[in-house]
């Protein structure tokens, strides 16, 4: 036996810890980063379902379709949990076109441009299916969108689970699928509460966000967060002082992980969206935004109620024109503060 | 292999161990080379899995890979998305492009705010994929079945020339120039195929309906108040402004590179207010979102000025050297107190009266100074000429008392169903806090968005938000760069072609001043570009389709009119012709010269024209000898072409981005691969086809043709003059000639060129010309601040290009007196389509410019992947309608289904659908076929200085989807519900 194997633990730690912090006030749901990533990433035969790279509108179903209740994850007491496998149409389909049939077989008026789903029948789900449709009842209707991919947890379930010690944390805190080691099990498919593993059929390995490593490792943030037109995004490391990621997180504590009862400690973390102001029921503006602090809790936890007072409170110093560091920080006059030392220019 | 001055990978890509050497990564990828011993317990023990030493990264290649490309050029999508002009990296791999990625090399104004980076959105960073796409059309089509039937036989581009070239001599022959009908080539073609489009047009001597006017991108509204539309302010302004209000323009969809100013300006204490009938997705950086009932803006703007003039809180000295409301008005007439009828002098002079004196005085002409204060308020008696006395009062008077009898806050919320308390508070901050507004292009596909875009310049203006800093508005700021110049130029820049443009201008400047010494230099830009109008065939668009596509039949319907009008579109139209509005050359071609030949350039009329589906293809098609589209993509009207003629695409081509005010860069464009199968530049097409028309010509025995100048032209010259002697070949050549000129005149810094070009991407223009741009624009760009608008105006008191001189807010012009519309009022939307209860809201959808990536996998895979109309949750349960449901939605015109979804954002007496390709649609049948376009009529007026129209601007426009009434009903139901 050789002794050269790895224990979990050791798969799951890294020196340092790379993280992201999506901004969800500035985030208007374009999804550019999907696209970004798809381009990059999931154009290869068996990921073309795949977006490593997913912005859902909250409240929703969300990306993969119904992915927070499907399990995964850790109990309070650090347990893993039973979780779901995903199908192609929860992971968005790759809806097929009949463009031939339409433009160029004398069918005209005929035959519309339409879609066809995985499963060979007209689609009833898919990407993004539910955009831009929200809660609420007007005129106080409320949603925010919400940007995804993997947290590369510090805490990884998909780690744990893997029956091939195949994912493993690099140096830098990155996740990774070994694919030339995955056999296609897909206990991390089913591990992850953020069904933010994939399965490829074609090459039947599990694939998932990379983080862009080929770029980080040349200075380069990652294609989702350096594309962001939104400018949501800051990238670093969390104990790099200097970085946005750690002032935001560490410091001023407005940037908060999604759903961190689940128990894997995620490295994508959000500030929570300020909303337009409500209604009352005779058509007079009230004091407080339209999304329910309830809603955000849902999502983010109790810390989100402090997170959002500091916000208003240092824009209330703006509004009067004293300054504040942490407006500062999420306007980011210069786009490259953002992205600590991966400014380098992707050629 | 490149050709660019990017320093980038050698060909074949970075070997892995190049790669390790050249980065130093070798320490972070080897950290799990020193493997430990297998800890008890551990997953791996797991029989048939890890049982020998493993090595952890070395697998990573397989990404690793995939980051590597052959070469990198800079890339764009001009104008594809006129507002972005975002310089990118293209990135490709044996000869395809593979991906793109925003260069993002752009710096702030200074480091007070925001830098423009990345500026570049999910549709210019998936645009590959619109190359080898289904839609794309690859080699000269030429139609074998029925029109729009869908069968194609490939042609070579010989023949396909040849028939078209053929089809414009027969038009020759038969009809005259006129009958090639150039219609509206579009820019997003690009900047140098636009510009080929136009040379074609001029030098053929063809008409061009207006394709901006036709489409509604013109704000009448600033068109009527500064005489003028093509202002703006760099994305940076909103950084100034304490007050930001977003109206009819949901630029989360529609402008995401400029987005990040506002979330931003917001997180910098800047308030945000969006004014729209849908909670749309612009909302979410809106600190108070009006959901204003669809169409009653103009209501809820007069609410706030009454709100303003009430409690006094306006600017009254801006007010009156800006604007026109101190001004005399008749009161008996409610005309201005003209000099032709006081003492015989000009018809256009105007007079205030003076309060230090007491009198009434001569407003000045020539310069918005004054010496004294014009009175806004009280009456005064006037002596006429003929020895008659007249009360007069100030506009201002007139628009008091109006606003106060007509638009208290309490009957403004009536109307727009915003509490009368938000009314007032707004109305307050409006006036006390710098104010930008942003009115995006849904104000002009209203049919009154022209009384809501002059209401909201009226609490703008009463309160001195124009002019400076982090105030205005923006609309179309496009600096001269070459491409404006190079259209008309005979010549190139090296042989004085840009100077003998200037020639006629220069005479004709002395000849206006001549006249009027009170003329301004931005009036006499105004002339030229009038005149230049008429050398490139612009026409009115509502003519053409009037009297050529049939819409007579459905803008006269006497119950779809505007109802405090007495007569149809129609019966305006032959009026402002016979009062002599238009001339001949602007409402060509008439009735009697039917169009033969009929072509299309990234232009879609069955999308963009409304109720084309039953207009354009049932009344125009049928009288054209030959349809013909110069197109990268099977569109739902190239469908229907003769002839379809492939053209090369971004990326396939070299080109240059014209900028839109927001974004001060133009940015190079260069060719990254070779077209698709046998697609070609457009510049090369059109060349090409002069060569055939000569060819043909020749033998057919012919030798000229009149222009519209009337100045005979020789068929022999056609592509020696296309090319300007040979000088421009390539797209290349182009904008070497662009950056030329735009040196020349100041657009980009001194010393600026093409190989700068090559080497940077991009440019920050240092200025917006010396032409009409640049006096539109009446501010000089200083590179290292936000750029706004109108301050020549406020700060050196330049005239304005309108009638009164002024910003105007009163028009008396005999029509609008007519209409009830002399100042800014409210009225709803004419029942256009018959009386239902929902009203309609569309705009473009977020994954689209316009339909160009509407019907891309790629992109349609970012959504359900076909249409969708937008219907309140509980309405749609109340009707029994299940999200994802197909539905019939109708008006008393047409009808077509679609699949509903059922969201919380959208007001329950609403219904918003997006634009969509009409084959998305069964039968082809899109929404679009409801819309039927009614003009306004009384855009028809003209002699009234700035009510005139100037390609891009002025005229009615066809314009009017939004606010129109429709009904929805479940499929099931429908064959009991029949359509009137």
């Amino acid at each position: 036996m050789s002794s050269t194997i790895p224990t979990k633990q050791e798969l799951k730690s890294s020196k340092r810890q790379l993280a992201t912090v999506i901004d969800l006030s500035k985030c208007m749901g374009c999804q550019t980063c999907t696209v970004a990533c798809k381009n990059l990433w999931t154009q290869r035969p068996g990921t073309e379902h795949m977006r490593w790279a997913n912005v859902a509108t909250c409240p929703g179903k969300g990306y993969p379709r119904e992915w927070e209740s499907k399990g995964g994850g850790f109990d309070a007491e650090g347990r893993p949990q039973p979780g779901q496998l995903t199908t192609m149409v929860d992971c968005g389909d790759n809806f097929q076109f009949n463009h031939h049939e339409v433009l160029s077989a004398g069918n005209a008026q005929r035959k519309k441009l339409e879609p066809r789903s995985a499963s060979g029948e007209a689609p009833t789900w898919g990407y993004n299916w539910d955009e831009d449709q929200g809660k609420g009842e007007w005129p106080n209707p409320y949603f925010f969108y919400m940007p995804r991919k993997c947290n590369h947890c510090s805490n990884a379930p998909c780690i744990d689970a893997c029956s091939r010690n195949a994912i493993y944390k690099r140096e830098d805190g990155i996740v990774v699928i070994d694919q030339d080691r995955c056999e296609g099990h897909r206990h991390c498919i089913e591990a992850c509460p953020y069904s933010m593993v994939y399965f490829n059929p074609v090459s039947q390995k599990s694939e998932k966000c990379i983080d862009c490593f080929p770029r980080v490792e040349k200075g380069i943030a990652p294609a989702c967060n350096r594309q962001c037109v939104g400018r949501t995004r800051a990238y670093g490391y969390l104990d790099d002082s200097e970085s946005q990621v750690h002032k935001l997180v560490r410091v001023w504590k407005v940037a908060l992980p999604l759903h961190p009862e689940f128990g894997t400690e995620p490295n994508v973390f959000y500030v929570p969206p300020m909303s337009p102001l409500a209604y009352d029921d005779d058509g007079r503006l009230t004091e407080a935004g339209r999304l329910p602090i309830e809603v955000l809790e849902g999502y983010f936890g109790p810390a989100v109620r402090q997170a959002l007072a500091t916000i208003l409170e240092e824009r209330d110093r703006r509004k009067r024109g004293e300054p504040s560091e942490l407006m500062d920080l999420l306007i980011s006059r210069r786009w490259h503060d953002r992205f600590a030392e991966f400014t380098g220019e992707p050629i | 292999m490149t050709t660019s001055g990017i320093d980038r990978v050698p060909p074949g890509g970075i070997h892995r161990r190049d790669f390790l050497k050249a980065t130093g990564a070798m320490g972070l990828s080897l950290s799990l080379f020193q493997l430990k011993v297998l800890a008890p317990g551990a997953a791996s023990a797991e029989p048939g899995s890890v049982d020998a030493a493993v090595s952890y990264s070395s697998w990573e290649d397989v990404y690793r890979d995939e980051w590597r490309w052959d070469a990198v050029h800079w890339g764009s999508h001009t104008n594809q998305c006129a507002p972005g002009g975002c310089s990118f990296r293209v990135y490709s791999r044996e000869g395809v492009v593979w991906r793109e990625e925003q260069a993002a090399r752009s710096g702030a104004s200074n480091p007070n705010y925001p830098d423009f980076n990345p500026q570049g959105c999910q549709k210019g960073c998936g645009f590959h994929q619109v190359l080898a796409s289904g839609e794309r059309v690859r080699f000269p089509l030429k139609r074998v079945g029925e029109r729009g039937e869908g069968k194609w036989k490939r042609i070579s581009w010989d023949d396909a020339l040849g028939e078209v070239a053929d089809a414009i001599l027969d038009a020759h022959e038969n009809h005259g120039p006129e009958s090639f009908v150039f219609d509206a080539p579009h820019i997003h073609a690009g900047t140098v195929a636009l510009d080929a489009a136009m040379r074609t047009t001029r030098l053929l001597g063809a008409v061009m309906p207006d394709m901006n006017v036709a489409i509604g991108d013109d704000l009448k509204g600033l068109r009527q108040t500064f005489g003028k539309m093509h202002l703006g302010y760099t994305a940076d302004n909103f950084f100034d402004a304490e007050l930001v209000v977003l109206t009819n323009a949901n630029p989360s969809y529609t402008w995401p590179a400029i987005y990040h100013f506002i979330s931003e300006a917001r997180y910098n204490g800047t308030e945000i207010v969006l004014m729209a009938p849908d909670y749309n997705a612009t909302a979410l950086v809106a600190d108070t979102h009006l959901p204003l009932r669809t169409g009653t803006d103009a209501a809820f703007w007069l609410g706030v000025c009454q709100v303003i003039v009430e409690e006094k809180i306006h600017q009254p000295d801006f007010v009156r050297e800006q604007t026109d409301l101190a001004i005399l008005v008749r009161k008996d007439t409610g005309r201005y107190l003209r000099a032709s009828e006081v003492d015989g002098g000009r018809e256009d002079q105007l007079y205030f009266l003076d309060e230090t004196s007491g009198r009434i005085t001569e407003a000045p002409r020539g310069s918005l100074k004054f010496e004294g204060v014009q009175a806004l308020a009280g009456n005064q008696m006037a002596k006429l000429a003929d020895g008659s006395e007249v009360e007069v009062t100030p506009a201002f008077e007139l628009l008091r008392a109006k606003l106060d009898r007509e638009h208290r806050p309490e009957q403004a919320s009536e109307v727009c169903g915003i509490h009368p308390d938000i009314i007032r508070s707004f109305a307050r901050k409006v006036a006390t806090k710098r104010t930008c507004s942003f009115i995006g292009f849904t104000s002009a596909k209203q049919y009154h968005g022209d009384l809501m875009e002059r209401s909201l310049l009226l609490a703008m203006g009463l309160t001195g938000n124009w002019g400076k800093p982090g105030t205005g508005f923006n609309c179309f700021l496009i600096p001269e760069a070459g491409f404006q110049a190079l259209s008309a130029m005979d010549a190139p820049l090296e042989r004085w072609g840009l100077w003998r443009l200037l020639a006629p201008a220069i005479a004709k400047s002395l000849w206006m001043k001549w006249k009027d010494p009170d003329v301004s230099d931005e009036m006499v830009s105004i002339e030229l570009q009038k005149e230049a109008t008429r050398d490139f065939g612009s026409v009115l668009p509502t003519f053409f389709m009037y009297n050529h596509a049939g819409y007579d039949e459905l803008w006269d319907r006497p119950e779809w009119q505007d109802p405090s009008l007495d007569r149809t579109y129609g019966q305006y139209m032959k009026e402002s012709v016979e009062r002599g509005y238009w001339d001949e050359k602007l409402v060509g071609p008439g009735p009697d010269h039917p169009p033969q030949v009929l072509m299309l350039m990234a232009h879609n009329p069955l999308r963009r024209e409304r109720s084309a589906q039953q207009t354009y293809v049932e009344k125009l098609f049928p009288k054209l000898e030959m349809l013909v589209a110069v197109e990268t993509r099977l569109s739902s009207s190239a469908m229907y072409c003769d002839i379809v003629l492939p053209a090369a695409w971004y990326y396939e081509k070299a080109d240059m981005t014209l900028t839109f005010g927001m974004n001060p860069y133009t940015c190079l464009i260069e060719q990254a691969v070779k077209p698709q199968g046998e697609a070609k530049p457009e510049w090369e097409i059109f060349s090409g086809l002069h060569l055939k028309i000569e060819e043909r010509a020749a033998a057919r025995g012919l030798q000229s043709f009149a222009d519209r100048r009337g100045e005979t032209q020789r068929y022999s010259d056609l592509h020696k003059r296309f090319t300007m002697d040979g000088h421009l070949i390539s797209n290349e050549d182009v904008v070497r000639e662009f950056v030329a000129i735009a040196e020349n005149t100041g657009v980009f810094p001194a010393g600026f060129d093409y190989e700068q070009l090559k080497k940077e991407g991009q440019v920050r223009v240092t200025g917006i010309g010396k032409g009409y741009a640049g006096h539109a624009a009446a501010n000089e760009v200083d590179p290292n601040a936000p750029f706004y608008s109108l301050r020549w105006h406020v700060d050196d008191k330049l005239i304005y290009p309108t009638y009164a001189r002024r910003a105007q807010f009163y028009i008396d012009h005999e029509w609008f007196l007519e209409a009830g519309e002399a100042l800014p009022t409210h009225k709803e939307t004419p029942p256009i389509g018959g009386m239902h209860p929902f009203r309609l809201i569309s705009g473009h959808i977020r994954g689209s410019i316009h339909c160009l990536q509407a019907a891309n996998p790629h992109f349609m895979r970012l959504h359900r992947g076909q249409p969708v109309l937008f219907l309140n949750d509980q309405v749609a349960a109340e009707r029994g309608i299940e999200d994802g449901e197909m539905v019939r939605m109708f008006n008393d015109l047409d009808e077509t289904e679609i699949m509903v979804s059922a969201s919380a954002a959208v007001g329950k007496d609403q219904v918003v659908i997006y634009m969509w390709e009409p084959y998305q649609f069964k039968d082809w049948k899109s929404h679009d076929g409801m819309l039927v376009g009614l003009p306004k009529s009384i855009q028809l007026a003209g002699n009234y200085g700035q009510l005139d129209y100037q390609m891009t601007s002025g005229g009615p426009s066809p314009s009017s989807d939004r606010g129109l009434r429709v009904n929805i009903a479940k499929l099931s139901a429908a064959a009991s519900e029949a359509i009137s």
